[in-house]
């Protein structure tokens, strides 16, 4: 047979440059990252800032409102709110964190499995996933903190990390459903790659941008989580200082009329819990930009 | 045809549903057996700690907590069965008995909350449509996005700070004055910011779902063809495209349940309601085991129907969720 | 034997489960062998099971009945795949019809191409990259193309990839499902140049799997005809081509496009209407070397 063609496909191509790093930079939510930024540099940083023990109860000077000694004022118990902030968002933040690595590991292996399982396994665990969301969160969060025991900051990050997988969990199943039908899966199992390498290389890069949004915002529900329930006493005792506990004081605070002992905590925590909520709304997927119909 | 498999979806649901609650009573029945903690506190209170050993015994002997914990279960069981749920070690009363004082204080708070949160959203989701791009969408959706952040019990707390402590206009607890009749203009100045904080929480996430499902319906090109029809705005947006949201909205409502069930608890604790929610949370705190069950099934039960009856509506509105539809339409089908 | 089989399948079904007692029947007791060093060609219109057999060669699914024989392992046998994996893994290689799925969209083109030998724990000779880019070369791309993600590339150039990621373990067998049909006209001819280019400087086996007959006439040694999950016939190139004895290969070579407008224009093409008893029959020897499926006209 003779060659008729000859293959043309062998050309160096010019690298074009396309700037796109500018307009990419730009659509970024700036304040929320610089937020959370300030927070959690301040939270980092706090030892070296000079500022009091945040446990010292400072008998003298309880109940005191905020003025040039004492920036936040300080609690019933005497305590420096001012220091307790810093000190507390360090265990906040960290519940926060740990919960969610927590989470999101078992909700990628988890659903990864569903997803790749035979229609009855998948059927099974999916089932389960759907009982357990079907008891309310908060519930389930307090019926496993009661069998821990005393609770401490990892029971309750391993709680909340135990209890909010679910909904990841599902949205990875069916983005694995869908993956796991590409070619691109068939081939690596043709190559012999194994399921935890399927997993590793070729799903989770593919469904990791569909659960980003999830994922912070886990990290701001395990931060609700941890100070609602140390704000009900069933978390973090008054001794350990966290966003949460300090706010268990306000029942206390309110016949005192200390306005400072709820709110600043409260400030703190809502401003970390905006920040965290625009850069997960920036992670979903935006509607589409098309000119409205209407 | 139709019929009979309408039949055969609703019994495989109520098989679910069974099932599921089935499963649900042996998890809550086992994991709050676990807790560390000690239910006879709550029956007996201080005087557990004068009792001698043959007291607490005979103590434990009598309320069953001696067996072990499968046969304890499967007692409840059978009592279940029968409709006796066993006394509540706090309240010394059957726990039938508890909830039912409490359950109507629940209900009027989360379903009339239910109720303010959908039908609000609905309105302030078209209204953002209406008003896209413009300050007041803006505005709307900036404000919504603050009130969503917030925590909760936090929101419960500055309501008290600010309506109860500062400006003395309402009641900071209960669902009724002290010694009261609790009339109705008594229950609702109560209602008022319990209420307040759990519409308030919600709003704006389901208002937000609307919104984005809106704008995306009214890139549709049948508004277009709607538009060149000459209709009006407010019939191409009440008429056409809100039809075409509505159902996935119910489906939406029905998914929403455990969320606003669970928001629901948390005011009512933070305001000392006297319902469920202050019940489960002190139910949990004192090991009431036999109250706690319940509660957790109860919510449980709501929650499980209310995704149910959300498949249900998507199997409604969209005949490709059934399996055995599609395979009818497929042609190259030998069997 | 006279000439070794690379490839012997032999009686192979295989059935699609819906759900409850529904089934689709895509391969129905299919028999035949592809010799070693040869380029086999298959065709068939859509549908008629094609991807299917080449995805129970490669052990994507699993047969219901049959076996294949890779060098006389029986691959469809759990047991004897379990014990050959390696070798089975490193040794056949598979094309797919798609390139734009069957490359990972999150892999640089150097990672997709050096896969297979990271998963069989290969080392190369210098480097992995050096292998990726003398893998590519052979596929007819040169190094600029290594840092590219498939996202930015042509049709043409990642069903390059995709042959370049199959040529990099050197594999005696060569299973390509549709390696062309995605491409357009004359992307499709460079492709098969480069496909025979690269089967005569390496000598490695080839099962072509394809709809167009224009270019497994110029390709194949050999062709197997499908029709709705059945083999109808098989014969050497020529002999098919000059002598098609089955009605439905007759209605097919019919369809090729005459490459003359005037004449294309005018001309009628034949409609095949299935018969099931000529369906249903059994492969018989026609000719040396050439099988047909039979019903009626024996009797």
């Amino acid at each position: 047979m003779n060659h008729s063609f000859e293959i043309v496909g062998i050309r160096a191509q010019e690298v074009k440059q396309i700037k796109q790093r500018r307009r990419y930079l730009s659509g970024l939510p700036w304040p929320a990252l610089l937020v959370l930024a300030i927070m959690i540099l301040g939270c980092l940083a706090v030892p070296w800032l000079g500022v009091r023990d945040p446990a010292f109860m400072d008998m003298a000077n309880y109940n005191r409102p905020p003025d040039m000694e004492f920036l936040f004022g300080t609690d019933t118990m005497g305590r420096d709110v001012f220091s307790c902030i810093w000190h507390g968002g360090r265990v906040s933040i960290f519940i926060g964190l740990a919960a969610t690595v927590l989470s999101t590991f078992i909700a990628v292996v988890y659903g990864a499995l569903s997803g790749m399982a035979p229609v009855w396994l998948d059927d099974l665990l999916m089932r389960l996933t759907e009982i357990l969301l079907s008891i309310p969160s908060l519930l389930l969060v307090i019926l496993l903190l009661a069998c821990m025991g005393k609770p401490n900051v990892f029971s309750i990050a391993l709680v909340i990390g135990l209890t909010s997988w679910l909904a990841i969990a599902k949205v990875v199943r069916t983005e694995v459903r869908q993956l796991a039908e590409a070619d691109f899966i068939a081939a690596a199992r043709i190559m012999g790659g194994g399921t935890f390498y399927i997993l590793r290389k070729h799903l989770l890069p593919n469904f990791l941008a569909s659960i980003m949004f999830m994922v912070v915002m886990n990290v701001r529900s395990a931060i609700v989580y941890e100070s609602t329930l140390s704000f009900m006493g069933l978390g973090l005792p008054l001794s350990v200082i966290s966003w949460g506990s300090m706010l268990s004081l306000s029942e206390k605070a309110l016949l005192t009329d200390a306005w400072w002992i709820i709110l600043i905590p409260g400030v703190f925590l809502a401003t970390l819990l905006l920040s965290l909520t625009s850069i997960g709304n920036y992670l979903r997927k935006e509607v589409n930009r098309k000119e409205s119909n209407l | 045809m139709k019929k009979n498999k309408m039949i055969c979806s609703i019994g495989q649901k109520t098989l679910v549903f069974c099932a599921s609650i089935f499963l649900l009573s042996i998890f809550v029945f086992f994991v709050a057996r676990l807790a560390p903690g000690d239910p006879l506190e709550a029956y007996y209170g201080d005087r557990v700690e004068r009792m001698s050993v043959q007291e607490r015994m005979r103590a434990e002997m009598r309320l069953g907590l001696h067996d072990p914990i499968a046969v304890q279960y499967g007692r409840w069981l059978e009592n279940a069965a029968a409709g006796d749920f066993g006394i509540s070690y706090k309240y010394k009363m059957p726990v039938e008995e508890v909830i039912e004082s409490r359950v109507q204080n629940t209900l009027l708070l989360g379903g009339l909350g239910f109720l303010l949160i959908f039908g609000g959203a609905l309105l302030l989701g078209i209204f953002c449509t209406w008003q896209e791009g413009k300050w007041l969408d803006r505005l709307i959706c900036q404000v919504g996005t603050i009130t969503c952040a917030i925590p909760e019990f936090w929101l419960a707390l500055v309501l008290i700070l600010v309506f109860s402590v500062e400006l003395r206009l309402l009641p900071s607890s209960g669902a009724y004055d002290v010694g009261g009749s609790g009339s109705i203009g008594d229950r609702a100045v109560h209602l008022v910011l319990p209420m307040t904080a759990v519409v308030v929480n919600h709003l704006w996430y389901y208002a937000y779902m609307i919104r984005n499902k809106m704008l995306e319906e009214v890139r549709e090109e049948y508004i277009l063809l709607a538009k060149a029809k000459g209709l009006g705005r407010e019939r191409i947006l009440l008429v056409h495209a809100l039809r075409n949201v509505l159902p996935s909205y119910l489906s939406l409502m029905a998914i929403s349940v455990p969320h606003i069930l669970g928001g629901t608890y948390v005011v009512e604790a933070v305001f000392s309601y006297p319902g469920i929610g202050t019940l489960f949370y002190e139910s949990a705190r004192f090991q009431d085991y036999n109250l706690l069950m319940l509660i957790c099934l109860l919510s449980g039960a709501v929650v499980i129907l209310s995704n149910l009856l959300a498949q249900g509506i998507n199997e409604a509105i969209d005949p490709r969720m059934r399996s055995t539809a599609f395979v009818e339409k497929n042609q190259e089908v030998k069997s | 034997m006279a000439v070794e089989n690379m490839l012997e399948i032999s009686h192979l079904t295989y059935v699609f489960p819906l759900s409850g007692n529904l089934f689709i029947k895509a391969l129905d007791d299919v028999s035949f062998s592809v010799r070693r060093g040869e380029i086999f060609g298959l065709v068939g219109e859509s549908g008629s099971g094609k991807s299917t057999l080449a995805r129970l060669i490669m052990n994507v699914y699993q047969p219901c009945s049959g076996r294949i024989f890779y060098k006389g392992i029986d691959t469809a046998d759990p047991r004897a795949f379990r014990q050959n994996k390696g070798m089975l893994q490193t040794s056949r290689q598979f094309i797919f019809q798609d390139s734009g799925t069957s490359l990972n969209q999150r892999m640089k083109v150097e990672d997709i191409v050096t896969e297979p030998l990271r998963i069989a724990g290969r080392k190369p000779d210098v480097s992995y990259r050096r292998t990726a880019s003398e893998a590519l070369g052979q596929a007819g791309l040169n190094e600029w193309y290594l840092d590219r993600y498939p996202a930015n590339l042509s049709g043409g150039e990642r069903q390059r990839v995709a042959i370049a990621r199959a040529l990099v373990m050197e594999p005696e067998l060569i299973v390509a499902d549709e390696p062309i049909a995605s491409l357009d006209a004359s992307m499709q001819a460079q492709m098969v140049n480069l496909f025979h280019r690269l089967q005569e400087e390496r000598e490695f086996t080839f099962l072509f799997i394809a709809h167009d007959l224009a270019m497994v006439k110029f390709l194949c040694s050999r062709v197997g005809v499908m029709y709705r999950g059945r083999l109808v016939e098989v014969a050497e190139t020529k002999e098919l081509f000059k002598n098609p004895l089955h009605a439905y290969t007759r209605v097919l070579m019919a369809s090729i496009p005459i490459p003359d407008p005037r004449k294309e224009r005018g001309r009628k093409i034949p409609v095949y209407e299935p018969d099931s008893e000529e369906l249903a029959g059994e492969l018989l020897e026609a000719a040396p070397g050439h099988l047909v499926r039979t019903g009626r006209q024996d009797q």
